[in-house]
């Protein structure tokens, strides 16, 4: 994959081009929540710190599975009584398979999440530029998981000597260090593909001179520091 | 003394004589690390508590040495090199063996995490036999706080542990392994008869699979 020299077009453009012959989007959102769910999952997955929680997305997938299910309910049912062509049975089937297809995806992307909450707890809670990319009810999984850790660790650590038995300082000292809180490694490599052009942009605030002139479907891989901002601006995924 | 006699004569031969500062932890991290991929071995409590009493006979001798000092009239800035850095080689030997307690404690939380994934909130009993009291007081609440974080009130509303893999599709063929009597599914009620093979929905399906009760078949 990060051989491919010639831009070739991606899943994603084919889908668009296609999307734009047949006219224009009306009711599509729900395809095109689809395919940001996709990549925020990826994304998601790829990424070795938590990333902002997409609270619109999540909110409108939600609501178009609900309103899909009921519409799948209501043609199972018609198709129980016999009032059905093999037409809606085929359209419930497909609408189903979708369905299973999206859940899948939330689930995944949840799941993702809390892996690194739990690896990142005590991190998550004391700094709040952290915290504030997790939903509420993450939030609040941070916090109760945290708890039941330090309760469960303190049932040996409280036997240890005087000054020895904090799970977040090697030693207690006053003002020192929390040296033993885990925090994502941001220089950890990534692949990722350049969404837009962009031209010639400086990556390294350490090596202003070396530019990248980074065009669309370039393929990356490149620490994750460099790029973190041009992933906030969606200019590249990780893959 | 720096050595403790008693110490000396149970530890392995190569170390007698020498120091054996941090045998007993690096034991205990070669205990879980060791152990098979999966599976919780018994909780060594033995050995886990022995850690700890070396890490109190450590502090022990800091604050004796450090008594010491300050009987001679000394600061504990003016002490001798020697003095000094006998403590920090006390005190380095308590991080040693905390950090060991701690790479034990939490491989073994790690898998115990993984039991609510793949079992579910019940914790069976094979598995529970080997888990400390704070282990299995740990699963519970980590279950229920899964549970919470799932749940349709106050939760996300979806069952996060379905799904492992990207689905396929969406009906599968099962033939059922243990004896499950009838169950209510979208199609209607189904009898889950021993060896008796069905097309279910993947979703129902699913969590049976991953309780033993039904297996899938391949489509060859």
């Amino acid at each position: 994959r990060v051989s491919r020299d010639t831009p070739r077009a991606s899943p994603m453009d084919e889908e668009e081009d296609l999307a734009s012959q047949l006219g224009p989007r009306t009711s599509q959102v729900p395809d095109t929540d689809v395919s940001r769910l996709k990549r925020a999952y990826v994304n998601e997955k790829c990424a070795p710190e938590i990333l902002p929680f997409e609270h619109d997305l999540m909110r409108r997938v939600t609501e178009s599975v609900d309103a899909q299910e009921s519409t799948v309910a209501a043609s199972r049912a018609a198709a129980g009584s016999g009032a059905s062509s093999a037409t809606d049975d085929l359209t419930a089937h497909v609408y189903h398979a979708e369905l299973n297809r999206i859940r899948f995806l939330m689930r995944a992307y949840y799941r993702a999440r809390l892996r690194k909450i739990e690896t990142h707890a005590v991190h998550c809670l004391k700094e709040p530029d952290v915290l504030e990319r997790l939903s509420d009810l993450e939030q609040r999984y941070a916090s109760d998981y945290a708890n039941i850790v330090e309760e469960h660790f303190s049932s040996v650590l409280g036997q240890m000597p005087e000054g020895y038995e904090s799970m977040v300082q090697q030693i207690i000292e006053e003002d020192g260090a929390f040296d033993m809180v885990p925090e994502p490694d941001a220089d950890a490599h990534v692949f990722c593909r350049v969404r837009e052009d962009r031209g010639d942009v400086m990556l390294d605030p350490d090596d202003p001179e070396n530019t990248m002139d980074l065009e669309r479907d370039d393929i990356l891989m490149i620490r994750y520091r460099l790029i973190k901002k041009l992933l906030e601006d969606e200019a590249v995924d990780l893959m | 003394s720096l050595f403790s006699d008693e110490a000396s004569q149970s530890a392995p031969a190569r170390s007698r004589g020498m120091s054996n500062f941090g045998v007993k932890g690096a034991s205990l991290v070669t205990d879980i690390a060791q152990s098979e991929k999966g599976t919780i071995p018994p909780y060594n409590d033995e050995l886990a508590r022995a850690v700890v009493d070396e890490s109190q006979e450590h502090h022990r001798s800091i604050l004796r040495l450090i008594g010491d000092i300050q009987a001679a009239g000394a600061s504990l800035d003016e002490a001798k090199p020697d003095d000094a850095a006998a403590i920090l080689v006390h005190h380095q030997a308590v991080l040693r063996n905390k950090r060991a307690l701690l790479v034990y404690l939490n491989e073994r939380m790690r898998r115990v995490r993984q039991l609510r994934w793949e079992v579910g909130t019940g914790l069976p009993e094979a598995v529970g036999e080997n888990l400390s009291h704070s282990e299995r007081s740990f699963f519970t609440q980590y279950a229920a706080l899964v549970n919470k974080y799932q749940g349709r009130r106050g939760g996300v509303g979806l069952n996060l542990t379905l799904d492992p893999a990207p689905p396929r599709d969406h009906k599968v063929q099962v033939r059922v392994l243990e004896e499950y009597g009838e169950i209510v599914t979208k199609d209607g009620v189904v009898d889950l008869a021993k060896n008796t093979v069905h097309l279910m929905w993947r979703d129902e399906a699913q969590p049976l699979i991953a309780e033993g009760v039904l297996e899938k078949l391949d489509d060859h």
